[in-house]
């Protein structure tokens, strides 16, 4: 019997705190910049970034039909395309983060471009 | 009278014959679509195709189209999009044109705008587009076509946007793609946040007010009274058609038709009503509730019959 796919008590409980922690702040990006803290290692730093990104298209990108998002790209060190799928196109929505070194994620600008197909 | 012009996207054809106390010209758009079947390579039964026919986008399912199967998408999509756009708008004869008498009577028809579809297979000659469709395996519920490309499910309602009251924004897109193909552009096209001059493709461009994103040029599937444009512009077409027709025609020669035309520019007797001039500057608005040819009366009072008038009968 192998007990492999258990979690640990205390990992649940430090997991359930990362997780709160960096949802909380959590605001629309239209209204004021959405924040998170992502003070961890590499991996993990960019999940959070990428958490915070899908947080914002799910809030802010009215349009919910199509093909949902294709794909996200880092273009560069703080800057990522979420690249929507719809009918005849695809709508990119280009984020500029702030990632302070406390680890704090700021979304500092979001534009939204199309490609057409 | 039944008259044919032919554009680029579309045959027209008008006909006054039906015309009669009750019954208004009739104006028909004609499109010709030709279909060609996209299939797994190979022959196999099942494979994959890009979004978008792009190697670059994401690989959907596709399956083989059978015969059967082609036949009846091409017959639902022809059905479904044929009736959608038929029969829906009625111009407003606002230039005295195409007046005949009945009964005494002298009347002035609106013009009903009728819509046929004909699916044909690519190959047949004198499409006026044509069209690649991919056959979506069942496990797939979304794929990315465009204006040359479709997919077997394109036909299904599907949700497009929310509108600001949270409520969900259906279409079907072929409703709107045979909107494309008859030379509309999308809703808020001409607006501050969609000029012509910019991606008219945006998002922004399906629509920002509840209103204009359920229209079906939208991401809806509501008509709206300036989507009679394909109709509107054929019309405008005949008319313009006929005046040079009147003029070629008109002995002793052009400037006493010219003489005419000034003056009726100018604005006459009711008779004016007949001269073609009037034509070139007419709106011919349009609407989507039946109205029913007029008297020169009713049009001088500016009355509209949209209730069935009492008519002398011969």
């Amino acid at each position: 019997m192998t007990f492999g796919n258990r979690i640990p008590a205390s990992a649940v409980a430090w997991t359930a705190i990362f997780w709160l922690a960096g949802l909380a702040p959590l605001q629309a990006s239209d209204n004021s910049p959405t924040t998170r803290n992502c003070k961890m290692d590499p991996i993990k730093q960019s999940v959070c970034i990428y958490q915070a990104i899908l947080e914002d298209v799910d809030k802010n990108y009215s349009q919910r039909g199509g093909g949902g998002i294709g794909r996200i790209v880092q273009n560069a060190t703080t800057t990522y395309s979420v690249h929507l799928l719809q009918e005849g196109r695809e709508d990119v929505r280009v984020y500029e983060v702030k990632i302070a070194e406390n680890g704090k994620v700021t979304i500092t600008n979001v534009t939204e471009k199309t490609v057409s197909h | 009278m039944k008259s044919k012009l032919s554009f680029k996207h579309f045959d027209a054809e008008l006909n006054t014959d039906v015309c009669d106390a009750y019954n208004n010209a009739e104006l028909t758009l004609t499109l010709k679509m030709g279909f060609r079947q996209i299939n797994p390579a190979g022959g196999a039964a099942e494979g994959t195709y890009n979004d978008y026919g792009d190697a670059t986008a994401p690989a959907r399912k596709i399956i083989k189209w059978t015969d059967a199967s082609w036949k009846a998408w091409k017959a639902n999509f022809v059905k479904s999009a044929e009736s959608f756009w038929h029969g829906k708008f009625w111009l407003i004869n606002d230039a005295g044109a195409y007046s005949f008498a009945q009964a005494g009577e002298v009347y002035y028809p609106n013009v009903w705008c009728r819509f046929k579809l004909i699916g044909n297979d690519a190959t047949a000659a004198g499409n006026h587009h044509t069209i690649d469709v991919v056959r979506l395996h069942a496990s797939e519920s979304w794929f990315g076509s465009h204006s040359t490309l479709y997919d077997s499910k394109d036909t299904n309602l599907n949700q497009k946007k929310t509108d600001s009251k949270g409520k969900a924004v259906m279409q079907r897109a072929h409703v709107h793609e045979v909107g494309h193909l008859l030379g509309l552009d999308h809703v808020d096209v001409g607006k501050p946040h969609c000029l012509p001059t910019t991606d008219t493709n945006a998002s922004a461009c399906y629509g920002i007010a509840d209103v204009d994103m359920r229209s079906v040029m939208g991401s809806g599937m509501e008509l709206r009274e300036a989507f009679a444009y394909p109709w509107r512009e054929a019309l405008r077409a005949f008319t313009a058609a006929e005046l040079l027709m009147s003029i070629l025609n008109s002995p002793p020669g052009v400037a006493s038709t010219v003489k005419a035309l000034i003056a009726a520019a100018g604005g006459g007797p009711p008779q004016s009503l007949q001269i073609p001039v009037v034509l070139l500057t007419s709106v011919w608005p349009a609407k989507m509730k039946r109205h029913y040819p007029r008297t020169a009366d009713e049009i001088k009072a500016g009355k509209m019959i949209v209730s069935w008038p009492a008519r002398r009968v011969a």
